[in-house]
């Protein structure tokens, strides 16, 4: 089985981490490199103790794994879905016990940086004798590996390769043949997993949050919350823009003008972003506050979009800049400035549209 | 009149297209090269689909000036199209329609003339190259050009269907609108005199 393990290596994992560098160098620095090295083993023994007590912290934290997981996932599925890894459909020739052993070995592969970390957590919860969640971080890890094998061996196994997502197939948009709609569809229907994922894990996002108790009306709560889920977006924004460079080249050449695509682009963000504005309308922020944020978001995604526009066609570059604007939006929010930057986010979304959007060009 | 100057594309530091000066009078042209020669690169540019250094424009109405403007006069079809899958060969056509002002019973003429009917209310990922091949076809056909692009044309789709391009080609040249094609197969035009070009060394060269 070693020749088994070893292509599924190179074909997934390899190219996993290859795609993911910048990324995991990133949250590595933020992990390790922004901490004093003589206070690095207290930082993270008293964040893995808060993260032991605290059952929300835990679930957040639990919510960021699957998230990592989904990132993996996401690129397995369209790996197997390429033309030319159709040969790994003979891999489901294997009796079920030698496909689930190298696959899951590679699911464990991948999952590396996080299952490292947790055995940290998992060290300390022993030594504390926090036995509970020691368990509930072993059990999570356990079923989201075997879930993961069982989810790529599923997909390996079927032709047919979208049957576990009919339900967002089936939605039929009324309005299809409306542009702002072939980019919902395409979500819905060409990688569903990847919009639920990110949808999940921005309301649970701003949920998180608003759990905050302050002693006055603040707005900031749910606009850090809604940061979190603005960065989960870039996925989002990513594969839109895949979209437009592969089944959208075609309406490059429709006479719409620029005002009218871009204003097509906001209103895609807009309806993507309905879910999240309607929670922050239950849970009572104000009118103006709630237009103020849905302007905000709305041009938060739309800057990252049209930034794709200048910048070579790189998921890790992108997945750098999309860090990078969270940290600085971060702190503008903190210091209440959020406004200041929709508005520079918009001028400047606006401008490299107009200035970009016809002399970019993928293959070049 | 279509004209081109000082048009010059490169992909990194390879030069695909340097052509100075180049003008397509009203009519039916026919550009030949190798492969590689960059025979649909220049029909992407004319197209306004990829970015180029120098000048295109149709009558006076520069491309990257009056881009919409220039773009209601020029269709497009690709060698090998390819359309979002989810969507249906009807909200496709009725999407570009939409856009190019054109009327319905143009649209159903079309599609009637192609007999793409049967399946254009399905998915467009579950057509086969042909029948897609046939879509980007009526595509190019709808509304009112003033030039329509034809990259390869007459590549996957079946004879049946050849004869029905033509029939096509030749009614709508005689309305007035000019055709620009890539073609490795002859274009068998009984009475209308095609022109013919040749893409070699990055220029565009008269036959």
């Amino acid at each position: 089985m070693g020749i088994v393990v070893s292509v599924l290596n190179k074909v997934l994992v390899k190219k996993f981490y290859e795609r993911n560098v910048g990324l995991l160098f990133f949250v590595f620095y933020l992990m390790f490199g922004v901490v004093e090295s003589n206070q690095l083993i207290t930082y993270h023994r008293s964040l893995i103790y808060g993260v032991l007590s605290s059952p929300i912290f835990l679930l957040g934290v639990m919510a960021v794994w699957i998230l990592y997981s989904a990132k993996y996932l996401q690129l397995v599925l369209s790996e197997l879905s390429e033309p030319h890894n159709q040969f790994l459909k003979d891999y489901s020739r294997l009796s079920r016990q030698q496909q689930f052993g190298p696959m899951l070995f590679s699911v464990f592969m991948m999952d590396q940086p996080v299952l490292i970390y947790s055995g940290f957590i998992v060290g300390v919860g022993i030594i504390s004798q926090q036995y509970w969640p020691t368990l509930a971080v072993i059990l999570f890890h356990l079923i989201k590996i075997i879930a993961s094998t069982r989810i790529i061996l599923h997909r390996i196994h079927t032709t047919h390769e979208r049957k576990t997502t009919k339900l967002l197939q089936a939605i039929q948009w009324p309005w299809k043949k409306y542009f702002p709609f072939f980019y919902v569809g395409y979500f819905t229907n060409h990688i569903p997993l990847a919009l639920l994922f990110t949808k999940a894990f921005s309301l649970f996002a701003i949920i998180g949050f608003l759990q905050i108790t302050t002693d006055h009306y603040d707005n900031r709560t749910a606009l850090m919350g809604l940061l979190f889920g603005l960065m989960a977006h870039s996925v989002i924004v990513f594969e839109s823009r895949r979209l437009e460079e592969t089944y959208l080249t075609f309406a490059r050449g429709l006479p719409i003008s620029t005002v009218k695509r871009l204003g097509y682009l906001c209103l895609f963000y807009g309806l993507l972003l309905l879910p999240e504005l309607v929670l922050l309308v239950i849970n009572k922020l104000v009118w103006y506050d709630v237009v103020l944020i849905g302007i905000f978001a709305i041009s938060y995604l739309l800057h990252q979009h049209t930034r794709l526009y200048r910048q070579p066609f790189n998921i890790d570059q992108h997945t750098t800049y999309t860090f990078g604007l969270f940290l600085v939006s971060f702190m503008l929010v903190l210091f209440k400035v959020f406004w200041l930057e929709a508005l520079a986010l918009s001028v400047l979304g606006f401008y490299v549209y107009q200035r970009d959007y016809y002399n970019f060009e993928a293959s070049a | 009149m279509l004209s081109i100057k000082n048009l010059k594309k490169q992909y990194g530091t390879h030069l695909i297209l340097d052509v100075t000066q180049l003008t397509f009078a009203d009519g039916l042209y026919w550009v030949k090269g190798a492969n590689g020669s960059g025979k649909s690169t220049l029909l992407k540019i004319i197209g306004g689909l990829i970015p180029f250094e120098g000048k295109v424009s149709i009558d006076g109405i520069d491309l990257r000036q009056q881009t919409t403007a220039y773009r209601r006069l020029v269709n497009y079809a690709e060698a090998e199209p390819l359309y979002p899958p989810y969507l249906t060969g009807r909200d496709l056509i009725s999407f570009i329609a939409t856009t190019r002002q054109a009327n319905n019973e143009q649209v159903n003429e079309l599609m009637e003339a192609f007999h793409i009917g049967a399946y254009i209310q399905s998915p467009i990922g579950t057509y086969s190259s042909g029948m897609v091949k046939k879509l980007s076809l009526v595509v190019a056909f709808v509304g009112q050009p003033k030039y329509i692009l034809l990259d390869e044309p007459l590549v996957t789709i079946d004879k049946e269907s050849v004869p029905i391009l033509y029939q096509l080609v030749r009614a709508f040249s005689n309305k007035g609108v000019n055709f620009i094609f890539t073609s490795h197969q002859a274009f068998q035009l009984d009475g209308i005199s095609v022109k013919e070009m040749e893409v070699k060394d990055q220029r565009v060269w008269e036959l």
